[in-house]
This record gives structure tokens, C-alpha cells and sequence, in this order.
């Protein structure tokens, strides 16, 4: 019992860290391709950058997730596409959290502007590409665990199937119809 | 886990890494870039004006302007204009040298310099620069009548108006900032030199 639960905590602890990684990625490449200025490296094309790394990385989330049901992977697409906008946020805020800034209304209403612009370009793409990420990891990539499962499922049906075949014989054989009786021959 | 999908985990950790090395970087940068932004303010002013004339009005004359600024952040900046408007206050008129009416009748022009990006004045981090702006004032103009206005001791005091430096950052390639500073009188009286 406590190993099964142990065995779920850490099944879901291993969710949250592909989660986690995943923001940090969305995050850090939009942030070098959106607010390129302050970026410590020259990504190519901003705009292919916003589209694609968000993409690819839900893909890859949704790969990791194949042991897990399709709904687990499109939530942790979007735990995955929330947590980057908070990272984002955090980017925009670090003047302020580091006690250079102060929090006025002008630069609330700039944060609020940004966040949605993130939220707008980000989500979509982020649960698109964990669900085509973990329907192609099925298809291709299943793991072990997925394919012994896979295994005694089929194992079992084979064995429902003999087991009904076999009923299916012995009750033809218990029950014997009655034979014909021959029609009647008249006297005289 | 399918052997290629370990791959791909290997490679989408290093990816994640990668990406919090330039989340953490563009976030010191922008507060540093914030921090220069915000506490330029009172890092610049006018220190001197110097006066290269003869005091001969058929003689062409040059005002020099100096100015100070000190880079109060962690980065360094560079100063890429500085801009201003000369004027000379006649001491005759017993009107302060802010009056507009005034300074319509005492300017003499602009002056300034600006330099295309990565030929400015860089400033280190908590350092000081003198960044110099002139005048040039041709005999037989109207420039050339309001700047000859000494008082009664022969001293002039011109009024420097509108200062602005525009800067930007060494290693970022963000949009240039204007800073307008305090204007500056001379209230001592300057002498010519020259």
C-alpha cells in the first residue's frame, strides 16, 4: 500500500520536474527572442524562436508523458504554458524584486500588457505540442511498462477467448437434442 | 522508457539549463539596465563654461561648454549626444536669466555634439566623464551682439538651457535614452580667454 503510494508520488514528482524544465525552457528562449536587448545570446529569428520553442518543447513534454494518460499530458501542457508566463513575469518584475524599481501604475499596466501578449502566443502552442508530442510517443516511442501492459492485455483476451471457446464446446456437448422420431406407419 | 525518449529527456534537460543560464543573465541585465535608467538623473551637469574670444565683436568667438557624468550602475554606458541651448544674460536687464521673455532676447544657439553608436563617450561603471559642447559665434550677426553683453566688471554669464545627453548601453542594444538635466547659470561671471 505505502509502495504504491510511494510509487504515485514519485510518478507525479518526475510530472511536476518535466513541467518545471519545461517553462524554464519556454521561458528563457522567449525572453532571448522577445527581449533580445537584455539576452546573453543572439537567437537567430525572434519570431521563429516564439513559435517554435514552445512547440518543441510541449512535443518533447508530451514524449516524456507517454506513460500517462493523454489528459495528464494536456494538463501538463498547460501547467507547463502557465508557469512560463509566471517566469516571464518574474523576468519583467526582477527590476523590482531586486529593489531598483518601484511598482507604479504605468509599469503595472506595461507587466499586464506583456503577460497577455505571452499568454496569447504561448498557451496554444505549448498544449498542441505536449497532446501531438505524447500521440506520436504512443504510436513510436512506447516504454517497456506500456508494452508489457500492452502484453497482458492481449494475453488476457487470448485467454477470455479460449476460456469462452471452450464453454462454448462443452455446453454443445452436454446438451443432446432429442433424434427425430420416424413418422408413424398406419394399421390396416 | 523507450531508449529514444531517454535521449530526448537527456536533451530537453540540457535544453531547460541552457535556458535558465539566459532567463537568470537577461534578468540581472535588466535590472542593471534599470538601475542606470532610473538613477541617471542627477549623474549629469553643466561644470564650466569657458569662453575662447577675443572680446573684438569682428572677431569670431567660441563657447565651450563642459559637462560631467558619472555612470551610477553596474554597466557601462555611452553618451552618444549631449545638446543645449547658449544664451547670455544681460545683466542690464534686472530680470531673472530663467525669464522666457529673457532668454527669447539673449539666445545665442544651440550647440552639442552626437555621435553615432560605438563612437560616444563611454562611461564605466562608477566612473566620471567630461563631455565638452562649443558654440561658434561669427562676427557681424545678431549671436555675435548678444553675446557681447559683459558687466559692469567685464564678466560674462552665459546661461546654458535645455541641456540633454542621450546615452545608451555598451554591451546592450537597447533604444537610447534622453536625459535632460539642470540648466546652468553662471553667476560669477566668466572671463574670456583667448
Amino acid at each position: 500500500m505505502a509502495k504504491g503510494r510511494l510509487s504515485g508520488l514519485r510518478r507525479w514528482a518526475l510530472v511536476l520536474v518535466w513541467i518545471v524544465l519545461g517553462a524554464l525552457t519556454i521561458a528563457g528562449f522567449f525572453i532571448a527572442a522577445f527581449f533580445g536587448a537584455f539576452s546573453p545570446i543572439e537567437v537567430g529569428d525572434p519570431g521563429a524562436v516564439i513559435l517554435l520553442v514552445p512547440i518543441l518543447t510541449g512535443f518533447l513534454l508530451g514524449i516524456l508523458l507517454t506513460d500517462e494518460e493523454i489528459v495528464v499530458a494536456a494538463g501538463a501542457g498547460v501547467l507547463t504554458a502557465v508557469l512560463s508566463i509566471a517566469f516571464v513575469g518574474l523576468f519583467l518584475m526582477s527590476p523590482v524584486l531586486a529593489g531598483v524599481a518601484r511598482a507604479t501604475q504605468p509599469f503595472a499596466a506595461f507587466l499586464s500588457s506583456r503577460i497577455v501578449l505571452s499568454t496569447i502566443v504561448l498557451f496554444p502552442l505549448v498544449v498542441v505540442g505536449s497532446v501531438i508530442g505524447r500521440g506520436i510517443g504512443d504510436l513510436f516511442l512506447p516504454s517497456p511498462r506500456v508494452k508489457q501492459q500492452l502484453e497482458e492485455i492481449r494475453e488476457e483476451t487470448r485467454r477470455w477467448h479460449e476460456a469462452l471457446d471452450r464453454l462454448e464446446h462443452r455446453s454443445r456437448d452436454e446438451v443432446q437434442l432429442p433424434e427425430p422420431k420416424p413418422p408413424e406407419q398406419r394399421k390396416g | 522508457m523507450h531508449v529514444i525518449a531517454r535521449v530526448l529527456a537527456a536533451a530537453y534537460v540540457a535544453l531547460a539549463v541552457f535556458a535558465a543560464f539566459v532567463f537568470v543573465q537577461a534578468s540581472v541585465n535588466l535590472v542593471n539596465v534599470t538601475e542606470v535608467t532610473l538613477r541617471m538623473e542627477d549623474s549629469a551637469a553643466v561644470t564650466a563654461v569657458e569662453i575662447v574670444w577675443s572680446e573684438n565683436v569682428s572677431e569670431a568667438a567660441e563657447v565651450r561648454v563642459f559637462v560631467n557624468v558619472t555612470n551610477p550602475g553596474r554597466v557601462a554606458i555611452e553618451v552618444i549626444a549631449l545638446e543645449f541651448v547658449l544664451h547670455m544674460n544681460d545683466t542690464s536687464d534686472p530680470r531673472p536669466w530663467y525669464n522666457e521673455e529673457k532668454r527669447d532676447a539673449t539666445e545665442i544657439g544651440s550647440g552639442g555634439f552626437s555621435e553615432r553608436r560605438g563612437q560616444g563617450t563611454v562611461v564605466p561603471p562608477g566612473e566620471t566623464r567630461s563631455l565638452e559642447g562649443a558654440v561658434s559665434v561669427v562676427p557681424n550677426t545678431v549671436r555675435m551682439t548678444r553675446l557681447a553683453k559683459p558687466d559692469a566688471d567685464g564678466r560674462y554669464h552665459p546661461v546654458v538651457w535645455d541641456p540633454w545627453i542621450a546615452y545608451t548601453f555598451v554591451d546592450f542594444d537597447v533604444t537610447s535614452t534622453r536625459m535632460y538635466f539642470a540648466p546652468f547659470h553662471e553667476q560669477e561671471g566668466v572671463l574670456p580667454s583667448g
